[in-house]
């Protein structure tokens, strides 16, 4: 008979219940279904009114037994997403249920509370971590969230009587869709969620995924996008294509090859491919257990949204080759329009007829306006060794790296672009250690690019 | 997924059950003074408490202020058996309206401690006067960011109040 009675409490279905709202959801469930009495619900709700009206108390610090309506539905709200990590606990509603109406509200809101306080210190710290790793990006929508944004909510965030709040927007989207959850479980869920995701891009090459975005997206700086799934993308497709995932470089000819590939399967069959290029992925990364298991967890959409693109012929969408490197790994230097050869000439006239050094500097910086006509200077105006040394003094760190890679100091002579080039590197060589490193590495790949620096001659 | 169950939308009636209970065990002390409730009136006095907190928006819980301003009328000698119970649902509807139109941090004890000073002294047990000038301007004072204090005086000076009801 006791089996009987107990068994309609088994009836409790996990998947009709809230996450958000748990404890609303389990007690509307089992009186939906008849498993609590109206002498049981009244028990149940006298006890969360009491402990409403501690809470409403603390709240108003004992200085008013009334609140707004509002106020009192938020604190209700509150206690309960309190009450509801407690109930979660239990490996099955049934257990919840009776957990719920054989404990003290009291009880059950401070060992919900004591959870809620260790998941919270535990995100926190997840997030230390995430700020630490974060992923050097352009997108101005990672940062901002992820460090920034997820501050700004342990700064907010009121597990005393906001508990269920979550405060900020959480604009950059995670790959994976949140689950109704609020709260510290939400921000628990999101912070660790974004951990994976940024982990696993650390594994790829800051400038090989910032070419990868580009490829796709063209400039993505201001783009609300997930970041993750298109690494996570390519990195897959690279292994099914037979390249590194290192590069996160397809090639055109791969991502026809792969589109019909693709085209044929269902999304299960296509899981079922991408599920065989992980662990050769694992591999080739080196990547931990933890994100191993979430690039498994992201498999069913990832091949949701390749099967998809692959049946609309929009796979280039998803995929692309990387982008040519971009601008700002470049150096590009200009030297500036020369003056009108009479002009030039006057003025080198009257420079050489200059008597003293500071003159000569004077006229220089009056008069001249571009490198083109300060390095025809430098080589015409026969200046002694000191007064070219004093000339390059004025030059900045772009000018000299232009300078010296158009004149590098590599050869023995006494031809005034040697002479030059020999001030040039005295004067580097003066420079603070970083400003000279630059110099000469700015210098370097100035002299590697394609177009080389010529100053217009006269 | 099913519907969960409001606790909150159906804590109101537990919520007069509970307060009659409070309202009556206030009669210990009221008792004192000759003053009693029966249970009617104390039912009559948590719903005028309900409708106050429902016209104003609010929620309340237990015995909740009608015990406070027992407390602090009860020895008012402006208040006798006749007209207790009229009495106190009066100052129920007025301390939950200026409840609202006062600033979120004066306290109920602070606006029951004005109440009773302006009954008591220059309303003259009138809650007519104590409605309609004394607290209207207190909270006027409050709003704009003055203390109460300095207009009780001033209130204090128009006590010809009285003179004006009668003229």
């Amino acid at each position: 008979m006791t089996t009987q009675n107990l068994e309609p409490q088994r009836h409790l279905d996990p998947a009709l219940l809230n996450n958000a709202t748990y404890t609303e959801s389990l007690l509307g469930q089992a009186v939906a279904r008849g498993l609590l009495s109206p002498q049981q619900l009244e028990v149940v709700q006298l006890g969360y009114l009491g402990l409403l009206a501690k809470q409403v108390e603390r709240f108003t610090s004992g200085e008013s037994s009334s609140v707004r309506n509002e106020v009192a539905r938020h604190l209700m709200d509150s206690l309960l997403f309190v009450v509801g990590l407690r109930l979660k606990t239990c490996p099955h509603p049934d257990d919840a249920l009776a957990l719920l109406l054989h404990t003290p509200a009291q009880q059950l809101f401070d060992e919900g509370m004591a959870l809620l306080r260790r998941k919270l210190q535990r995100t926190k710290l997840v997030h230390t971590h995430l700020t630490k790793t974060l992923l050097h990006t352009p997108n101005v929508y990672y940062r901002s969230t992820l460090a920034d944004g997820i501050r700004g909510f342990f700064k907010l965030y009121d597990p005393r009587f906001g508990a269920q709040e979550i405060h900020i927007t959480a604009d950059y989207p995670a790959f994976l869709p949140p689950t109704g959850l609020v709260g510290i479980e939400f921000m628990a869920w999101y912070t660790e969620v974004l951990t994976f995701e940024n982990d696993f891009c650390r594994h790829f090459d800051d400038a090989a995924i910032d070419r990868l975005l580009r490829g796709i997206y063209g400039p993505y700086e201001e783009l609300l996008i997930n970041l993750y799934e298109p690494v996570l993308l390519t990195a897959l497709c690279c292994v099914l294509a037979g390249r590194s995932p290192h590069a996160l470089a397809l090639r055109p000819g791969d991502i026809t090859a792969l589109n019909a590939r693709f085209r044929p399967l269902t999304a299960a069959e296509l899981q079922t491919v991408l599920a065989g290029a992980v662990e050769p992925l694992q591999l080739a990364l080196a990547l931990p257990a933890g994100i191993c298991g979430y690039v498994s967890r992201s498999l069913p959409k990832a091949a949701a949204l390749l099967q998809s693109a692959a049946e609309t012929g929009t796979l280039h969408k998803l995929l692309a080759p990387p982008a040519a490197a971009a601008p700002a790994d470049e150096f590009q230097f200009d030297f500036g329009a020369p003056m009108p050869p009479q002009q030039y000439s006057a003025l080198l006239d009257e420079l050489c007829s200059c008597r003293y050094l500071a003159d000569k500097l004077a006229l220089a910086q009056q008069q001249i306006t571009s490198l083109t006509d300060f390095s025809n200077l430098l080589l015409d105006a026969e200046l002694e060794d000191d007064e070219l040394a004093a000339f390059v003094a004025l030059l900045g760190p772009a000018e000299l790296a232009a300078l010296h890679a158009l004149w590098p100091d590599d050869e023995t002579g006494e031809t005034a672009e040697l002479r030059t080039a020999r001030a040039i590197t005295a004067r580097i060589a003066t420079l603070p250690g970083p400003d000279a490193q630059w110099v000469e590495a700015a210098a370097a790949k100035l002299a590697q690019q394609s177009d080389p620096l010529c100053p217009v001659q006269d | 997924m099913e519907n969960g169950l409001s606790l909150f939308s159906f804590s109101q009636e537990l919520v007069q059950k509970q307060a009659v209970e409070e309202v009556l065990s206030s009669n210990e002390t009221s008792a004192r003074f000759g003053l009693v409730l029966t249970e009617q009136q104390a039912l009559r006095l948590v719903s005028t408490r309900m409708q106050a907190l429902k016209n104003t928006g609010r929620v309340e819980f237990g015995g909740g202020v009608i015990d406070k301003l027992i407390f602090a009328f009860c020895d008012s000698p402006y208040i006798g058996t006749q007209n207790y119970e009229q009495t106190l649902h009066e100052l129920v509807d007025l301390f939950y309206y200026y409840k609202n139109e006062l600033p979120g941090t004066f306290s109920d004890a602070e606006l029951i401690e004005l109440m009773k000073n302006a009954f008591n002294g220059p309303c003259a047990g009138s809650l007519e006067l104590l409605a309609g000038l004394e607290l209207d301007v207190t909270a006027r004072r409050l709003r704009g960011g003055l203390p109460a204090e300095e207009e009780n005086s001033d209130i204090d000076t128009g006590e010809g109040e009285d003179d004006d009801t009668e003229s």
